[in-house]
């Protein structure tokens, strides 16, 4: 059946009709289907479904909805699903209920509950907040048949069995077996004979950041996490990293526009999230931009004798700032994934600069070209003079400006296009002036 | 992480201790230790290690460094370590050196050089480029127990055992089942009683962003990848992807900028390709920023009789190009999440409408405030004016623009910030003398 007719089925919340529809569908292709159904239709269809296929289809339901829908539905029903989840994802959506209710649910999950409590604990972007407690673990004294054994036992709850988890009796983790390696082993063999001892662990605290950096570096799907005593608490596997990183991209992308980090997607801030998260930003860049008035104001005469200067303002200022945004993007891209490092700083200055060069002269070119067809030769000469210099100075405010605040210890995604811009706009006007004064000689 | 002795010892050209040294390390580690050292030394301590050692190593390094050390190794030793790699590294590696050097080694890599040859057919950026071609197929008519012991015979890496494809005669996908699966079902269980049927698979054009999704939207750690025929040919794992969705983020940030993407890091990248990617969008806006000139000198006559309001035009359209910047920002990037869907654009025209009124009624106030204390009461309510209008104009036209593109099937990040800011410049300075010529009654 094709999205719509099933979309169809939903609107007239014929729910029966629609259950053996959705058995077939993977339950992320589910919870796709349920994006535009409005919220009563899908409590509906929740209530309906055994608490495990729920539980399936509400893990792939953004959280900000998820949380909704156990919101509406019966508490006996919403912690029963909660039940069915890996650890991780119920964290997730309790966090976003209101207090009492979840208090009321985590009660009605029963012990389940007590390990959820001890995971809302954990601040949401750490690694405490992004693992689930369920993994599978063993004694490095055990032999393999009996480690398959265990694992024929937990391995249905466990989120990911392929890697299992070596721990001392006091829960500090020693080494870790993969899945394959139970596999093609004899069955007498003892644990510590093959396992891996030099575990790769991240500490529960560590920012979801540099857990994502980690993955990204080692290729691993499964990492285990730590307490300060090295006693393992939990995994995080790798699907939730993918969502860290788009997370993370989208945050970048985000400040590269002077946009403060909006928390949750577009699709769910309100008017007033929007205006927020925007607001600080445009309102200081007015006050910057104040210095780009004084400047105008300062050569008010020249202008009003040379009324012509006034149309190559945007033009110049524009082309500035535009350079300036490639190369501030180009360098704090560079630095945030690792593929620029601080010490290199001799080395892009350098390559900036000619770059700069390359870009001024064609610009220049351009510029010069253009003053002389809209105004006379020696307007041209200003313009093209100024487009060289504006152009070089620009692109290396752009690249110098991020790597001064990495070095300051602050975040080099403050140097965003608008603030570049904004800061080019005034240093340009300067450029611009200064030379029509002197080849004017006004 | 300990990574300061191998360091020490490579500098002091002690090779044997420094692969004694290395050999507890992680690959990824020593990789990355090995950036700070001369070519030589690490072309030395490749050489010295034993092929699979190398390979490991070698994996985790930069392409292009990688590539770097290939060439220079002797041939023999270069296939050696080539066919301890992953396929897929292998191909992606040899892709990167010239045409004879990669025949030389492929025709030394014997079997194995064939599977290469056809994996390099594939474009580097689709599902083809990314898979690699070692995974486990078994027969539906199998039982559990031959299944495992087939497993203990060919002994795949720990990687490539998670998921096991079962296969019919000729060679196309009718099912999955995971290794933990198999693990505990009664070893007499036959395959087909057990396996998942309906698989989902990629085709091996399908573009590398849309793989990046498919594995984002059911959490997968592997897919596999069938050509036409429905024949399984790979599988790709999710720890490719991870760099994917690094390069793909990297490629919309740069959008963002109005730089065309960049192949190779920034690092790795010359100043005549940084100049090629950045000069067509600069030289192209200078002709839209004509608009602007032309705008300006149509109004030559309010401007000469007030000259004080050309101070205000950075101000003006400075704001107006951040605030349509912002919105274009958000708009785009919710766009290629999926946060927000063509269909969405009434309710996000509605939202952006009510967020620019609150936008540029708070700018508005704050630079007539600015205006006034510049200019008099007149200035500034012009220029209060001017901004209320320019800011929510300026935020539609950010909004709109994006979608426009969406619905011609363009790429909406050319809706870039440089791009908007040129365009809301010139309809800002229409707005701003339009309003002045009335108020001021010039």
């Amino acid at each position: 059946m094709d999205q719509l007719s099933l979309k169809k089925l939903f609107l007239k919340e014929r729910i029966l009709e629609v259950i053996p529809v959705i058995a077939d569908m993977h339950p992320a292709d589910v919870a796709e289907s349920l994006r535009d159904i409005p919220l009563e239709i899908q409590v509906k269809l929740f209530a309906e479904l055994s608490p495990e296929w729920a539980a399936e289809i509400i893990q792939e339901v953004p959280s900000e909805f998820g949380a909704e829908i156990l919101n509406d539905l019966a508490p006996n029903k919403a912690a029963e699903i909660l039940q069915q989840m890996y650890t991780d994802d119920a964290v997730d959506l309790l966090s976003r209920l209101p207090k009492e209710d979840a208090e009321e649910l985590i009660a009605l999950m029963k012990e389940d509950g007590q390990e959820i409590k001890e995971l809302l604990k954990y601040e949401d972007d750490t690694s405490g907040g992004l693992m689930a407690t369920e993994f599978v673990a063993i004694c490095e004294e055990q032999t393999i048949g009996e480690a398959l054994a265990l694992l024929r036992q937990q391995a249905p709850s466990a989120e990911t069995a392929y890697y299992i988890y070596v721990l001392k009796n006091d829960r500090t983790l020693v080494g870790v077996v993969s899945l394959r390696d139970l596999v093609v082993n004899p069955l007498d063999t003892r644990v510590e004979a093959i396992m891996k001892r030099d575990v790769i662990a991240v500490p529960e605290d560590m920012d979801q950041e540099e857990v994502a950096r980690i993955f990204e570096k080692y290729g691993f799907l499964v990492l285990p996490v730590i307490d300060k005593e090295q006693k393992m608490v939990g995994i995080i596997t790798v699907d939730d990293i993918l969502v860290v990183n788009e997370e993370e991209a989208t945050e970048d992308i985000h400040k590269g526009a002077s946009i403060a980090p909006l928390e949750t997607g577009y699709n769910y801030a309100g008017v007033w999230t929007l205006f927020s998260k925007r607001i600080f930003w445009l309102v200081a860049l007015i006050f910057v931009n104040l210095i780009s008035s004084s400047v105008i104001a300062a050569y008010e005469g020249i202008l009003a004798s040379v009324i012509a200067l006034t149309f190559f303002i945007p033009l110049l200022i524009d082309t500035g700032g535009n350079t300036g945004a490639q190369s501030a993007t180009l360098i704090i891209r560079a630095l945030v994934t690792g593929d620029v490092k601080l010490f290199d700083w001799g080395k892009v200055l350098l390559k900036e600069l000619l770059v700069g060069v390359c870009l001024g002269l064609v610009l220049g070119l351009a510029g010069a070209a253009l003053g002389v067809f809209y105004s006379s030769p020696m307007i041209g000469v200003v313009i093209g003079l100024t487009m060289i210099l504006i152009v070089i100075v620009s692109n290396l405010i752009g690249m110098i400006l991020p790597f001064g605040l990495t070095i300051l210890k602050l975040d080099p995604a403050v140097a965003s296009g608008p603030l570049i811009t904004t800061i080019v706009d005034a240093t340009g006007l300067l450029i611009y002036f200064s030379i029509a004064s002197w080849i004017l000689k006004l | 992480m300990v990574q300061v002795p191998l360091k020490q010892f490579l500098l002091n050209g002690q090779i044997t201790e420094a692969i004694e040294n290395a050999a507890t390390m992680h690959p990824a580690d020593v990789a990355e230790t090995l950036r700070e050292i001369p070519f030589e030394i690490q072309m030395e301590f490749i050489a010295k290690l034993l092929p699979e050692r190398a390979a490991d190593i070698l994996q985790e390094m930069k392409l292009d460094s990688e590539a770097d050390i290939l060439s220079e190794l002797e041939p023999t030793k270069a296939a050696e370590i080539l066919r301890q790699m992953y396929t897929d590294e292998a191909a992606d590696l040899l892709a990167e050196l010239p045409e004879e050097d990669s025949e030389e080694l492929i025709a030394l890599m014997k079997d194995d050089g064939e599977e290469i040859k056809e994996l390099l057919e594939y474009e580097e950026d689709t599902s083809g480029g990314l898979m690699a071609t070692e995974f486990v197929a078994i027969r539906e008519e199998q039982t559990v127990e031959e299944v495992l012991a087939q497993l203990r015979q060919q002994a795949p890496s720990a990687e490539n055992a998670y998921y096991i494809y079962v296969l019919k005669k000729d060679q196309t996908l009718a099912g999955v089942i995971s290794l933990r699966e198999l693990v505990v079902s009664p070893l007499d269980t036959k395959i087909e009683a057990i396996m998942k049927r309906d698989v989902i698979s990629v085709p091996e054009d399908m573009d590398q962003e849309e793989v990046a999704h498919i594995f984002e939207k059911y959490g997968f750690l592997i897919l596999p990848v069938v050509d036409e025929e429905h024949k399984l040919i790979g599988i790709i794992t999710v720890d490719d992807v991870l760099v994917v969705a690094e390069e793909e983020a990297t490629e919309d940030i740069h959008k963002g900028a109005s730089i065309t993407p960049l192949e190779t890091g920034y690092d790795g990248t010359g100043i005549l390709t940084l100049f090629n990617k950045r000069i067509f969008w600069l030289v192209g806006l200078v002709f839209v920023n004509l608009i602007s000139s032309g705008v300006i000198a149509s109004f030559e006559k309010v401007l000469s009789s007030a000259i004080s309001l050309v101070s205000f035009i950075p101000l003006l359209i400075g704001t107006g190009g951040n605030t349509g910047s912002q919105s274009a920002t958000l708009i785009i990037r919710a766009l290629v999440t999926g946060d927000v869907k063509v269909s969405d654009w009434g309710k996000v025209f509605l939202k952006e409408l009510l967020v620019g009124i609150c936008l540029g009624l708070v700018l508005g106030l704050t630079s007539s405030v600015l205006g006034i204390f510049r200019g008099g009461v007149e200035v500034g309510l012009v220029i209060g004016l001017t901004m209320v209008s320019i800011v929510i104009v300026a935020n539609l036209i950010g909004m709109l623009l994006p979608f426009g593109l969406t619905l011609l099937k363009l790429d909406p990040a050319v809706a870039s910030s440089p791009l908007i800011t040129t365009i809301s410049d010139a309809t800002g300075l229409l707005i701003y003398f339009s309003i002045a010529a009335i108020v001021l009654k010039l």
